[in-house]
Parts: C-alpha cells; sequence; structure tokens
C-alpha cells in the first residue's frame, strides 16, 4: 500500500509542479553524477525523512518518498546552486508531501485516525512506553494534519527541527515577518487542536479502561 | 519566540506530543535501502567518513552537528561542474559498483556550506549515527598547492577533455584532484577568477593525466571568462567544443562565453 500510494501521489502532480516528469531510475548517470548525488544524500537524507514524515506522509511510505525526492534532484543536478542544496530538496520534499496529503483519503475524521492509531498499536506486555510513544506520535499527526501546509511546515521546521527563524525564512525564500506570522497562527492553531486530541484520547482512555 | 520545549510553561501534553517527533528519522538500515534502490549505496560506502554506512551504530542518541558536518562526499563536477560527464554508465536500483562504475568519488571532509545557524539543533533523542574510526582528511589550502608557474592563459597546454581509464591506484590521485579543483570553483564562487586560474594552473601542473581534466577546462573557461579575458574564454572554449562535440558541458560553455561578451559585462 505504501508503494501504490506514493506512485498514486506521483501521477496527481499538479502540472505547474516543476518535478513532474522525473525521470525513469534507469537513467544513464555519469561516475562524477553518481557521487555528487551520493554526497547530497550524505547531506541531507535524513533531513529530507524528517521533513517528509513530519509533513504529512506516513511513516511507511518516507523510504518511497525519499527515493522520490533525491530522483527528481538527480535529473536536476546541474541546476541546484552550491549551498542552496538543502533548501533545493526541501522544496521537493515539501511539494511531494502535498501531493501526498492530497491523495490520502479525508473521510477519516482527525479523532478516528488517533483511535485507529490507538487501536493499532496494541500494546506488548512489556513495551507501555512505546505504546504511549506510538500513540502520541499517531496524535501529533492528527493535530499537523489539521494545519494548512504553510503554518504546518514553518511549526515542524521551528518546533521540531528547531531551526530559527531566518534560517526558515532563507529556506522557504519568503520574508522573515512572514514566517513570524505563521508561525504565530501555526501555535494558535497547534494549541487549539492539541487540546481537541488530549479530550478524545480521554474519552478513549474512559471508554477503554472501563 | 521560544520553543515549546525551551518554555517551562509548555503544557505536557504539548510537550508530550512534540517529544513523540523525536524519532522521526529513518534508520540505517532504511536509509540504506533507499541508496541501494538508487545505485549510490557503493557511492556512500566510499567514504571513509559516511555516517550512512556507519561501522557501528548507535540508535537514540543526539546526532551530532560535527557529524553531520563531515558527511560530504564529493565527487568528480559534485560542486565543481554540473551536468553529465562524457563517459557514463548505466546504473540500476541496486546496483552495487561493478568494474564499469567508478566508485572513485573519494569522500573527503569539505567545510561547511552553511553557516552554523542553519544547522538544526540536535534533540537528545534524536538517532547518532557514528561514523568509522578513520583518518580524517587532511585540510588543504592554496599555499599548500604545489607551485605552478603562471604560464600565460593563452600558451597554456590544455588538458585533454577525455578522462584516461581507471586504475587500481587512481583512488589517491583522484582525490587529490576532487580537492584541487573544490579549491577552484571556490575561489570562483567568491569572485576570484584570477586566483581560480591560478589554481588551474597548479592542477594542471600535478595531473597532466587527471580524470578530471574535462571539468578542469569547464572551470577555466568560466574562470577567464569571469576575468574579463574574452578572448582567451573564446579561443578554449572553441577548442574545447571542437575535441568534444558531445560533451554535456557544451551549453554550460557556451553560456559561459556568452554572458563575457554581453554587453554588460564590457
Amino acid at each position: 500500500m505504501a508503494i501504490a500510494r506514493v506512485v498514486v501521489a506521483a501521477e496527481e502532480i499538479d502540472a505547474s509542479d516543476d518535478d513532474s516528469g522525473a525521470p525513469s531510475r534507469l537513467e544513464p548517470r555519469s561516475p562524477a553524477s553518481t557521487a555528487r548525488l551520493a554526497a547530497l544524500f550524505a547531506e541531507h537524507a535524513g533531513f529530507v525523512a524528517r521533513t517528509l514524515r513530519r509533513l504529512g506522509i506516513p511513516d511507511g511510505d518516507v523510504e518511497d518518498g525519499l527515493q522520490e525526492v533525491f530522483i527528481v534532484a538527480q535529473s536536476k543536478l546541474d541546476r541546484i546552486e552550491p549551498g542552496k542544496e538543502r533548501s533545493f530538496l526541501f522544496g521537493i520534499a515539501r511539494r511531494r508531501a502535498s501531493t501526498v496529503r492530497r491523495s490520502i483519503s479525508r473521510t477519516m475524521a482527525r479523532i478516528d485516525r488517533v483511535s485507529v492509531g490507538i487501536e493499532m498499536s496494541e500494546p506488548a506486555p512489556d513495551s507501555g512506553e512505546r505504546a504511549e510513544q506510538a500513540h502520541a506520535r499517531a496524535a501529533l499527526d492528527a493535530v499537523l494534519d489539521a494545519l494548512p501546509l504553510d503554518l504546518r511546515t514553518v511549526l515542524v521546521l521551528h518546533e521540531l527541527e528547531e531551526m530559527e527563524t531566518a534560517d526558515i525564512a532563507e529556506l522557504l525564500d519568503i520574508p522573515l515577518g512572514t514566517v513570524a506570522s505563521r508561525l504565530r497562527r501555526a501555535r494558535e492553531k497547534f494549541e487549539i487542536e492539541a487540546e481537541a486530541v488530549r479530550d478524545a484520547l480521554a474519552r478513549s482512555d474512559g471508554l477503554v479502561n472501563r | 519566540m521560544k520553543r515549546y520545549q525551551e518554555d517551562p510553561e509548555t503544557p505536557t501534553h504539548l510537550r508530550k506530543l512534540l517529544e513523540s517527533a523525536r524519532g522521526d528519522d529513518l534508520d540505517a538500515q532504511r536509509t540504506q535501502r533507499v541508496a541501494k534502490r538508487m545505485g549510490i549505496a557503493a557511492a556512500l560506502a566510499m567514504a571513509p567518513e559516511s555516517a550512512v554506512f556507519p561501522a557501528a551504530a548507535r540508535a537514540h542518541a543526539p546526532l551530532a552537528k560535527t557529524t553531520l558536518r563531515t558527511l560530504v562526499v564529493v565527487g568528480a563536477g559534485l560542486c565543481l561542474v554540473g551536468g553529465v560527464a562524457g563517459t557514463s554508465s548505466w546504473r540500476s536500483p541496486g546496483d552495487t559498483a561493478g568494474p564499469a562504475s567508478t566508485p572513485r568519488a573519494t569522500a573527503i571532509t569539505s567545510a561547511p556550506t552553511a553557516t552554523p545557524a542553519t544547522t538544526p539543533t540536535p534533540t537528545p533523542l534524536e538517532p547518532v549515527i557514528v561514523a568509522p574510526q578513520v583518518a580524517p582528511v587532511p585540510a588543504m589550502s592554496v599555499a599548500a598547492l604545489p607551485n605552478a608557474k603562471v604560464a600565460p592563459r593563452a600558451a597554456h597546454a590544455d588538458p585533454a577533455p577525455t578522462a584516461t581509464p581507471a586504475t587500481e591506484d587512481d583512488g589517491d590521485d583522484l582525490h587529490a584532484e576532487l580537492l584541487a579543483l573544490e579549491a577552484v570553483r571556490k575561489a570562483t564562487s567568491e569572485g576570484r577568477p584570477r586566483a581560480a586560474l591560478s589554481l588551474l594552473d597548479g592542477y594542471a601542473a600535478k595531473h597532466r593525466a587527471g580524470k578530471l581534466r574535462e571539468e578542469a577546462s569547464v572551470l577555466r573557461i568560466e574562470a577567464l571568462a569571469s576575468s574579463g579575458d574574452r578572448a582567451g574564454a573564446s579561443r578554449l572554449a572553441d577548442r574545447f567544443l571542437r575535441e568534444s562535440p558531445n560533451t554535456v558541458y557544451g551549453p554550460r560553455v557556451r553560456a559561459a562565453v556568452s554572458r563575457a561578451s554581453s554587453p554588460e559585462q564590457q
């Protein structure tokens, strides 16, 4: 399902998306290009993977998403400005996440997703901590899914990637004031949604522990 | 704006939500799988300081800023000249390096390309990947490069565009070439074309049969154009394109000469 979802998402790329027409994985590649791609991967794969995860791509789809991002990057190696590699890759990752989010069914309510996450995280006898962690991560997904992507982006970069606002502005190529404004609105919405999820979790616990 | 994690008044449930994201990194096994599918696992493994395939990996420990900064594998043309070099090889997903490929992309430690402020502060629970213990790549400065006579550019013998076949002992040579041309690229990007040309003279003297002669030629053309030597850039570009009519660097070379000839450059 993970692969199918990403493939479907790729097919739904907007016509204006610069990442459309990503090359086949079998495109000939010189040793120089391979080395350059490997360097980009070594430097930025972790950041790209975290970005994909935190912008809404389910954990099971992150590998495919990571591969898609670097395949696109491979096709545009000569366009990547030195020093702007992370920004370039982030842009691809963000567009991928946006596409995948659109393709994921929205009929499942946010609260239901949290509940399903709890059901799927059947705790093993000695993994109470892991179960709690999984529950919290599923809840975080639900909360972040409620945020528009532009707000979600600045929030995860600031709070989770712990980037400074100036660096976020540079990464996203937007004014610093815009970052500050989006971050303020993102935090407001994040807190509201987190309250809703907390209430739902409390209700679920009440039902389960009756 | 203070982050939630830095604010003692952050409600517990918010703190727990955010802490749950600390495990968002892809573990080494999954990352390696992606690299293999892309056919770059060998290139990554060649990097002595690669943190993607460490000799021993520890999970759930901070990803050190310095470790991140040593994760650069610079291959021929990476930060030197973009695009695809003349020779190419088919790669398929999962390919490991074969004799036809050139896993000569040696790993060097490069200076950070971003300022420290752009590096995210690692959180305590982020997984760490420990690089294997290897001798650090010696830093090289321009002064450390062999002395090269700054011959008149027009009279300097330009290297042939095609690379010689790889041999068993080429790893160190390629490494040295990469370092040399990285310095050239840096000089050019910093607006010092004459320094770049001097470095290229040094490269040509030291690596007469170098594998990156084609890339060096392209960099020389660009440096000549940037320095204002339009005639020299044009002469070299003509020769380069005549000797390598199918080079993938053609558009880039023509663009460099065109820029040098534009009215804005006069």
